[in-house]
């Protein structure tokens, strides 16, 4: 009898869901994640586990074309922009929203591949300030004139409420179902990419493009793709925020967004695509917000704000020095810890 | 029109000397300071605030060494044990040292002058003369105009420094090659300290500079250090003379997009527009107009 479970073919040994504690984990987790709020049931909670489930969708998309391909890019917060005003105006032209918020995502992806064409010839300091760049002058057209049909000008923009066949969508509960699917089911396709012959090219162009050119990758079709999976998942990440808030302006996704998310992927894990953005997310949306809380608790007003800021960067400084890999690599060395337990590695 | 050429080339003088501090940390550490917005607004602030108590020339005197001591901590205690690690996370790092220092100042401001947030404040005591000199027809902004010979003198005693003194030969040579200089008996550590200490006073000068085109210190300070990046793109991210033609280029092109596209693409195209320019110019000269090609070998 054999001791322990082997696969006898490749397809098994290749799957995501291998071991039985696997599918444990996998329906505890989704049923947790589904059913939480009907127990806390607070729906500042609710909120924030919006907040998080957008944001983490565009760290996401910017993990792929970060940590997997090895471009930076300091955009996301306008391409966030660019899928919730997209969403909104086609949800508004009569576009029912569901069908709205993965078709902001293809148009934004256009931008997105517009916005990549640099990254041939420009590589780290020069790719990242140039979109920078990019960040901010869609920032300035959004806030033209021209645009405040797009954008609602000085006022804010408002979405349709979510609906769904003829049912609509409106208490914060529904809401988070139907934005927790959308970011589930995407984030589950892009653990995909990562494994497939994509993935695999990508990161020959983030360890070496040169040489991942010689052996037969097309460098400039994987750079544009990276950049357009990016787009795409910030605009549906924005586009999920701008029907879950209603009410979206020009102020909402700022190039402070841009860093909010780099700050996630790096704090989250580069390269880890599903839990490293996820994590990265909770830390970047949960810590301030605790601190904040924490503080209003211990009653210093007034300065709760500035105290926020300063810990936050604070902690992001710490994680840099003294955990560059990220949660995801502190949470495996805790696990090896465990799984070691009465003995460890010197 | 020779007001806005004049306006551009008085302009381009603040961004060439913000843009020379960029430079001067890519130089010693190879990274681009994106702290750099909030250590500016910070000097600002803090001038603001000494000013009307000690007069101007203390207050510029207690900025800027606030700022050489919080560039002196930056390097210590986050860029240098930093060294070797991937660059992207020691920009990333510079980021944290941005809200860190934003996080403080707010909380200084809340609990000294009692300001609620990063307001518009005028100053009370100017740090450059204020008023308009008249040259025939042409009126030149005083403020613009010593603002514009102070980020010279800067430039000019900072490349003397650096061309002449030993220290500053060693900066050089330390940016050049790291190992041939550690080889000949370079100290990297002070190298890498005085190369952020005037980067510190460098950004606190241009800060100043900055802030008192709009007469007061408020939260736009911070847009020098984006105002300076296309500065640093065009120069080259290493060369410190490519620094003042592009900080030029970049006040002209400012100036004339104001002028000109404003009413074309609506309001605030003269802001954007050396943005777009640089990055026209990366695609044909990624190294900038200046700067060192890197050739990559596998």
């Amino acid at each position: 009898m054999p001791a322990g479970i082997f696969f006898e073919r490749y397809r098994r040994d290749m799957a995501f869901l291998k071991w039985p504690i696997h599918y444990v984990g996998l329906a505890i987790g989704m049923a947790a994640l589904y059913l939480w709020p009907l127990a806390a049931g607070y729906d500042y909670l609710l909120r924030l586990a919006i907040w998080i489930a957008a944001w983490s969708m565009a760290a996401a998309g910017l993990n792929v074309l970060f940590g997997l391909t090895g471009q930076i890019s300091l955009a996301q917060g306008a391409f966030m922009a660019l899928g919730a005003f997209t969403s909104i105006w086609l949800a508004t032209n009569g576009v029912p929203p569901l069908l709205a918020i993965p078709l902001a995502g293809l148009l934004v992806t256009a931008v997105g591949l517009i916005f990549g064409l640099p990254s041939l010839r420009l590589k780290e300091l020069y790719l990242l300030i140039s979109t920078l760049a990019a960040q901010f002058v869609i920032d300035w057209l959004l806030r033209t004139e021209g645009m405040a049909w797009f954008t609602g000008g000085a006022y804010a923009k408002l979405a349709p409420p979510l609906t769904i066949g003829p049912i609509t969508v409106a208490d914060t509960y529904g809401i988070y179902i139907v934005i927790l699917t959308i970011a589930v089911l995407h984030l589950a396709a892009l653990a995909n990419i990562g494994r497939s012959y994509i993935g695999r090219a990508l990161k020959a162009v983030r360890d070496r493009d040169i040489a991942a050119e010689i052996i037969g990758v097309n460098v400039f079709k994987y750079k544009l793709l990276a950049f357009m999976i990016s787009a795409y998942m910030a605009a549906v990440g924005g586009a999920l925020w701008a029907f879950a808030v209603r009410s979206v302006t020009v102020e909402s996704f700022t190039f402070f967004t841009s860093l909010e998310v780099l700050a996630a992927v790096l704090i989250g894990g580069l390269g880890r695509v599903v839990w490293g953005s996820v994590l990265g997310t909770v830390f970047i949306i949960g810590v301030p917000e605790a601190i904040k809380m924490a503080f209003l608790w211990l009653g210093v007003r007034g300065i709760d704000i500035a105290l926020r800021d300063a810990v936050f960067g604070a902690l992001i400084l710490a994680f840099l020095l003294y955990e560059p890999l990220g949660l995801t690599e502190l949470l495996r060395k805790i696990k090896e810890r465990i799984r070691l337990f009465p003995f460890r590695y010197y | 029109m020779i007001d806005v050429v004049v306006d551009g080339v008085l302009r381009g003088g603040i961004y060439a000397l913000a843009a020379l501090s960029y430079v001067i940390i890519y130089r010693a550490s190879k990274i681009v300071n994106l702290a750099y917005g909030a250590m500016a607004m910070l000097a600002a602030y803090l001038y603001w605030f000494f000013s009307p108590m000690v007069g101007p020339v203390l207050a510029v005197l207690i900025s800027v060494g606030t700022l050489v001591m919080v560039a002196f901590l930056v390097e210590r205690g986050v860029i240098r044990p930093m060294i070797g690690e991937p660059i992207i996370q020691i920009i990333m790092a510079t980021i944290g040292v941005a809200f860190l220092i934003r996080g403080a100042l707010l909380a200084f401001l809340i609990l000294g002058p009692r300001l609620p947030g990063f307001q518009y404040q005028p100053f009370e005591v100017h740090p450059l003369p204020t008023g308009i000199y008249r040259l025939g027809d042409l009126a030149i902004n005083a403020n613009f105009l010593w603002a514009f010979i102070a980020s010279l003198a800067s430039f000019g005693a900072f490349l003397a420094f650096y061309r002449y003194s030993l220290l500053g030969v060693a900066m050089r040579a330390m940016s050049n090659d790291r190992q041939a200089a550690l080889a000949l008996g370079v100290k990297p550590v002070e190298s890498y300290m005085f190369s952020w200490a005037i980067a510190g006073a460098l950004i606190t000068l241009s800060g100043l500079f900055y802030a008192s085109i709009f007469g007061g210190v408020a939260a736009r300070v911070e847009e020098i250090g984006i105002k300076a990046l296309p500065v640093i793109i065009l120069g080259g991210l290493d060369s410190v003379g490519g620094a003042i033609v592009a900080g030029i280029i970049v006040g002209l092109s400012e100036s004339f997009g104001r002028l000109y596209l404003d009413d074309v693409f609506g309001g605030g195209f003269g802001d954007v527009f050396p943005l777009i320019l640089m990055v026209l110019i990366m695609l044909f000269r990624p190294y900038g107009l200046f700067g060192t090609e890197r050739i990559e070998r596998v």
